[in-house]
């Protein structure tokens, strides 16, 4: 994966309202609440586009951005 | 002789549904009650003949949905029913209002309150038909006589219905859609059709007052007109509104739009009027007893004339207004406790009797006639 | 497959702004994000589509999606939707209505629509409780839980509302719950695929009106024990009845083909004389 490409992850905090989703759902500890109370990408690095977070999110304020495609892992069952 | 139409022999019940057919409607929903059934069992053997709709729903609550979203999808629809049924579609009816949704709603009505006397006439639901569902809300309610006339206000309900984007409602007293009369059908008549936008799609507000009172046409879902419908309070395109000036607006203009064109709407019929000093008031089935009490009173000298609401609501208050100064009293013979009759003390107070009916029977010409004479001795 | 940012961007009403109604954390997002998804996912266009919704928290999605859009009264969504199936049939129709919506008060259309077979695809978001009023119990309130009107515990047996319209005739069935994200989108596609009567059962948390009465923890708390206690379809159906404790099946329960009503109102028409188009 290209470094330029490490940060794959937009969080609009005007539309988040902070209900922790994101950063437990996430299988790679991706996420982390910052000091302002909105999730952030700690560890970019580590994230592999399951795509968990932004269709949990109840509030649509995760976009993954990806110039490559994004996986289409997470399903279950 | 002039050449006439042939004659048929029909049921108001029957003649109210081959008017709703000859108006285009091509949805009915509805749930079998007497007296109204008659409706019911005709459409479901002449609608599928036209490729129209018709289905027996579940209750009258799903009738009246289902006539609305048949509404909105553009077809003229209707539903038909009586006293409990009408109880269970009033929440929908105040949904149509609300959203402006033009639909045709008939009631034949029964004795009440409840189940009340199912077989046997009324005339008890002229008040629920005003104020069945909450809130202010606007209302249109004709009151055919006769089977010709359970034909041609259909009609007549299903333009009103049209032109104002608001139900319809039809007040049919049982002893009319029960009746049977030889009628010419009427062959020329004028159908109202829903108006189409004629803005484009990014233009088009469902609920805009626009100049000069003119009513927004409602364009049909599906048509490229994408927009929000619901019986909350909303805004110019519809979506739910709790600024002040808004909430307004949408009230004030459902409401305006029938007060404004109080003399479109209503309709009456006047008989011997002109000189008259006692004036009956009657509608329905009642209408023909009272114009016979008219003529027994004539007969003795006594200047009687009778004004018949054909319009029910938007009561015609202005017309007993205009003559209320030289009439010595009005009599208001119905077929319940007196629910017309407080209409009228509105527009002439004091000078008001009424000759009320409530056991199943109509009001017979003789008891009307005694009350005329009683009141001008 | 378009993510859920950019499906809801797409189908957003532009005139309306976010942030949503939903309280944090509410499960009712993530089922307008999966049904975005579905949709997205279809030849469909957004002029074909006509999303009817009830009354609740649930049923304030149609404010918000640019498709034809009706807010109808309290339980009655189904059939104000019947009317428009039938009136124009070539237009999608899909209902999205609550739990107490779509049982309580609208449990008599349900079962009708399911009965009748009409090509309407109902969506049903059951967070077990009245969220909208305040978290009065609703018809899948489980026995015991909390409520506002049921302060000492629910006595009334729940619906599984699955198995109510697999009875009533609904010939596709599925189960999901918001932490299955991504498997009720594609559940939502084959019943919006299904021709016939379709229910997609999304249970969602309600974690202000449900949760917190219930002490059920965060909204990912509660979307942890809809992972813990689902069992898709096949294998719920081999646990032995006696280890059977809270699980519940969740997958595509019912897909069967049966004549649709508007199909065999067709054929009403053609034995009165009329003209099929
Ligand atoms: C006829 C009628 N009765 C009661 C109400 C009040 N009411 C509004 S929403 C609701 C319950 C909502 O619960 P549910 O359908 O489960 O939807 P949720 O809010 O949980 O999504 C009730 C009782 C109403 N609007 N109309
Ligand atoms: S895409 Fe997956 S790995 Fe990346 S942040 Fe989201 S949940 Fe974590
Ligand atoms: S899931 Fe969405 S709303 Fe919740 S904290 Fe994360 S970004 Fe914010
Ligand atoms: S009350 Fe419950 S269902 Fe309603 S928005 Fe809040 S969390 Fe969601
Ligand atoms: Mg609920």
């Amino acid at each position: 994966m290209d470094t330029e490409d490490l940060d794959p992850i937009h969080i609009f905090s005007s539309w988040c309202k902070q209900c922790g989703i994101c950063t437990t759902i996430c299988p790679k500890k991706v996420l982390e609440i910052g000091p302002d109370g909105y999730p952030y990408a700690a560890r970019p690095e580590d994230c592999v586009l399951c795509g968990m977070c932004d269709a949990h999110c109840p509030d649509y304020a995760i976009t993954l951005k990806a110039k490559h495609e994004v996986k289409e892992e997470g399903e279950h069952e | 002789m002039n050449k006439r139409n042939e004659e048929v022999l029909l049921q108001g019940n029957e003649a109210c549904a081959m008017g709703a057919l000859a108006a285009g409607m091509r949805f009915f929903a509805g749930y079998p009650i007497t007296p109204s059934t008659e409706i019911a069992e005709f459409l479901s053997a002449e609608l599928p003949k036209i490729n129209g709709n018709f289905i027996q729903m579940e209750d009258e609550i799903s009738s009246m949905g289902a006539i609305i979203g048949a509404s909105l999808a553009g077809t003229k629809s209707m539903t038909a029913t009586s006293g409990p049924g009408f109880s269970l579609m009033q929440e929908n009816i105040g949904f149509a209002s609300m959203a402006e949704v033009p639909c045709v709603v008939v009631n034949v009505m029964r004795g009440g309150p409840s189940t009340g006397m199912p077989t046997r006439p009324s005339q008890g639901d002229v008040m629920q038909s005003r104020w069945g569902t909450h809130g202010d809300h606007p209302v249109i309610a004709l009151c055919p006589k006769s089977v010709l006339e359970c034909y041609t206000l259909t009609v007549r309900a299903f333009n009103l219905a049209e032109k104002y984007r608001t139900p319809v409602i039809l007040l049919i007293d049982g002893i009319v859609g029960h009746m049977w009369e030889n009628i010419e059908i009427p062959q020329a008549f004028e159908v109202t059709d829903r108006a189409k936008p004629t803005v484009p799609p990014e233009w088009y507000h469902p609920y805009e007052n626009l100049p000069g009172g003119e009513i927004t046409p409602l364009a049909p879902f599906g048509q490229g007109y994408r927009y929000h419908v619901t019986g909350m309070v909303h805004d110019r395109s519809g979506f739910p509104t709790l600024v002040h000036d808004e909430v307004e607006q949408c009230l004030k203009s459902i409401t305006n739009k029938i007060k404004n064109n109080l003399h479109d709407i209503i309709d009456i019929e006047e008989y011997l009027l002109k000189d008259a000093d006692v004036c009956v008031v009657a509608y329905g089935s009642v209408a023909r007893s009272a114009r016979e009490a008219v003529n027994m009173a004539r007969e003795e000298g006594i200047k009687a004339g009778m004004l018949r609401p054909i319009t029910l609501w938007p009561f015609p208050r202005f017309h007993l207004e205009d003559i209320a100064h030289r009439m010595k009293t009005f009599v208001v013979p119905e077929m319940n406790f007196g629910q017309v009759y407080g209409e009228v003390l509105k527009s002439s107070p004091k000078k008001a009797v009424r000759v009320t009916r409530v056991d199943g029977e109509l009001v017979t010409p003789d008891q009307i006639f005694s009350k005329i004479q009683e009141v001008s001795s | 497959m378009m993510r859920t940012p950019e499906a809801i961007y797409k189908y957003l009403r532009p005139d309306k702004k976010f942030p949503h109604v939903w309280c944090p954390g509410c499960g009712i997002g993530i089922v307008m994000g999966a049904l975005v998804r579905a949709i997205e996912n279809t030849e469909l266009t957004k002029d074909e589509i006509v999303l009817v919704s009830g009354i609740g928290c649930s049923g304030r999605i149609s404010t918000y999606l640019d498709f034809n859009t009706l807010h109808t009264t309290h339980g009655r969504a189904l059939t104000f939707a019947t009317g428009i199936k039938l009136a124009n049939p070539e237009l999608t129709v899909i209902t999205v209505m609550g739990d107490g919506d779509a049982t309580a008060i609208g449990g008599n259309h349900l079962i009708h629509a399911c009965r009748r077979n009409i090509d309407i695809n109902a969506i049903i978001i059951n967070n077990n409780i009245y969220g909208m009023t305040g978290g009065q119990y609703s018809p899948t309130t489980p026995m015991e839980s909390k409520a506002s009107t049921a302060q000492y515990g629910s006595i009334e047996k729940p619906f599984d509302i699955c198995k109510l319209v697999e009875a009533c005739g609904a010939t596709f069935v599925a189960r999901g719950t918001t932490f299955h994200a991504k498997m009720l989108d594609a559940m939502m596609l084959r019943a919006l695929n299904h021709k016939g009567f379709s229910v997609v059962e999304a249970m969602a948390q309600c974690p202000v009106q449900y949760g917190r009465r219930n002490k059920l923890g965060t909204p990912m708390d509660m979307m942890q024990w809809f992972k813990d206690n689902s069992v898709s379809s096949p294998a719920f159906d081999k646990i032995p009845p006696d280890e059977l404790d809270e699980q519940f099946p969740v997958g595509v329960l019912v897909n069967k083909e049966e004549k649709e009503y508007i199909d065999r109102y067709r054929d009403i028409v053609k034995k009165a004389g009329g003209d099929v188009p």
